[in-house]
């Protein structure tokens, strides 16, 4: 018995050292621990996805990846150029503001969904070996999927903008109005949602509106569609609007996403040993 | 090859229980396998190698996924100490008896991380009770099915490498 309760102390004393370890330790030992069990856990992802594909053939998938990164690729420029276009109509055409800076998107698959269920997050095949980094926006064809919140080597984790965690400095399209998009997680039908609080009380709302990034914070490049509006209240103090929003992203059926990285270079999807400029480019000369 | 056995079983368990989606009918409820795990070697193994695989089971569930370093450890290491307390109970029959332990650890696994959650993570205090709720019936009926799958392929495992002597509780 007293052998028992040595064991015991012991095993407290290590949990109490496992608990208090800094950051940089715990970050360190997620980061290994992840790319060593990148062996098992890939070829596990692979079989569970076999079932999705199991009537698509390869080069049938590949180029399905290819026409949505394209798609993604198309609404993201046109997005943005909305945006940009409504911005110069407000400064009167100010010199500068026109000089549209592409952004490179890096195209990742889901490995696993939901990692623990506590949070509305999701693990991506791409990471620091791939240009990855924290904070980076991630997107879908349809819009705002949500940011990377933690990279290691070869995976990422992204945290989707409907966890009570994210927070996105948004604006409505066709009022101009900001606020603050704040996810409000999945009901158990599995309907997720977002709410955008700090809407001024003088913008007049109506369902079907248009919720985009406002781009504030520099986090997230203006223009990504986040949602439509689907029900206003005004807020307690009665000071601001609250809007529900319906997100445009499927998150539940999401299976290839789009890391926005914040290089400055020209439009290019990378995915393993292609980009859509080049196969354009092919498509062209062969034209 | 106590430990061998228990080395194979964790990191299979955790990568699968990574790997495999929630259920949205019951609140994203992850299959608790790691804990199936421990467990196992609480009913029929030492309290020293119970609190091994609770303690290596809990570094890597909160390494793989996105729990503070720690929260697991501290869950299946009282589940564990619990079921190595009550391991002379028998309900009925031993399948019975090992459902019913799955279904108090998923219980005990989705309360007792919300309880520690709830502590640190302020986001986590805005989600709805019915959620909770759901994820733990979730969790404990996901629990009551593994616990006697992965006690089956674990002493079939043990039969076979030659770990077949229970020790007695000390």
């Amino acid at each position: 018995m007293r052998r028992s309760y040595y064991i015991l102390i012991l095993a407290g004393i290590l949990i109490v050292v496992l608990i208090n370890l800094p950051d940089s330790t715990t970050a360190r030992m997620n980061t290994f621990m992840r790319d060593a069990m990148l062996p098992l856990s890939r070829p596990m992802a692979r079989v569970l996805a076999l079932g999705h594909g199991l009537f698509q053939d390869e080069p049938q998938r590949a180029n399905n990846i290819q026409l949505l990164a394209e798609i993604a690729q198309l609404r993201l420029e046109l997005q943005q150029a909305q945006a940009l276009e409504q911005e110069n109509r407000a400064l009167r055409q100010m010199l500068g503001l026109s000089a549209h800076i592409g952004r490179r998107l890096i195209a990742a698959e889901i490995m696993s969904r939901d990692v623990n269920a506590w949070w509305q997050t999701a693990r991506l095949n791409k990471g620091m070996a791939d240009g990855v980094a924290l904070d980076m926006a991630v997107i879908t064809p349809e819009g705002l999927a949500g940011r990377i919140i933690r990279v290691s080597i070869n995976t990422s984790d992204v945290l989707f903008l409907v966890d009570p965690a994210c927070r996105i400095a948004a604006r409505l399209t066709r009022l101009d109005a900001f606020g603050i998009v704040r996810g409000q997680g999945v009901s158990w039908r599995g309907q997720a949602s977002c709410r955008m609080d700090f809407i001024s009380k003088a913008a007049q709302i109506m369902p079907g509106d248009e919720v985009i990034t406002s781009g504030l914070g520099g986090m997230y490049p203006p223009g990504l569609v986040i949602g439509r509006v689907d029900q206003v209240h005004l807020d307690h103090a009665g000071l601001y609007q609250s809007a529900d929003i319906v997100p445009t992203s499927n998150f539940r059926s999401l299976d290839l996403v789009f890391v926005v990285s914040r290089d400055a270079n020209t439009l290019s999807v990378e995915r393993e040993a292609w980009s859509v400029e080049t196969k354009n480019e092919e498509q062209r000369t062969k034209n | 090859m106590n430990l061998v056995i228990m080395a194979i079983a964790l990191l299979i368990g955790a990568t699968a229980q990574q790997v495999l989606p929630g259920l949205t009918l019951l609140g994203q409820a992850k299959a608790p396998i790691v804990l199936s795990v421990v467990l196992y070697y609480a009913l029929h193994r030492s309290l020293a190698l119970m609190l091994v695989a609770a303690i290596a089971g809990g570094v890597l569930c909160d390494s793989l996924e996105a729990l503070p370093m720690g929260y697991s450890v501290v869950i299946f290491s009282m589940l564990g100490i619990g079921a190595w307390f009550y391991r002379d109970v028998v309900f009925s029959a031993r399948g019975v008896t090992h459902m019913v332990f799955g279904l108090l650890a998923g219980l005990g696994l989705t309360f007792g991380l919300y309880g520690l959650l709830l502590v640190s993570e302020k986001s986590i205090r805005e989600v709805a009770w019915l959620w909770i709720a759901l994820k733990a019936i979730g969790t404990a009926l996901l629990g009551m099915i593994l616990v006697p799958t992965v006690f089956a392929v674990l002493e079939r495992l043990d039969r076979l490498t030659g770990n077949i002597i229970v020790e007695p509780s000390s």
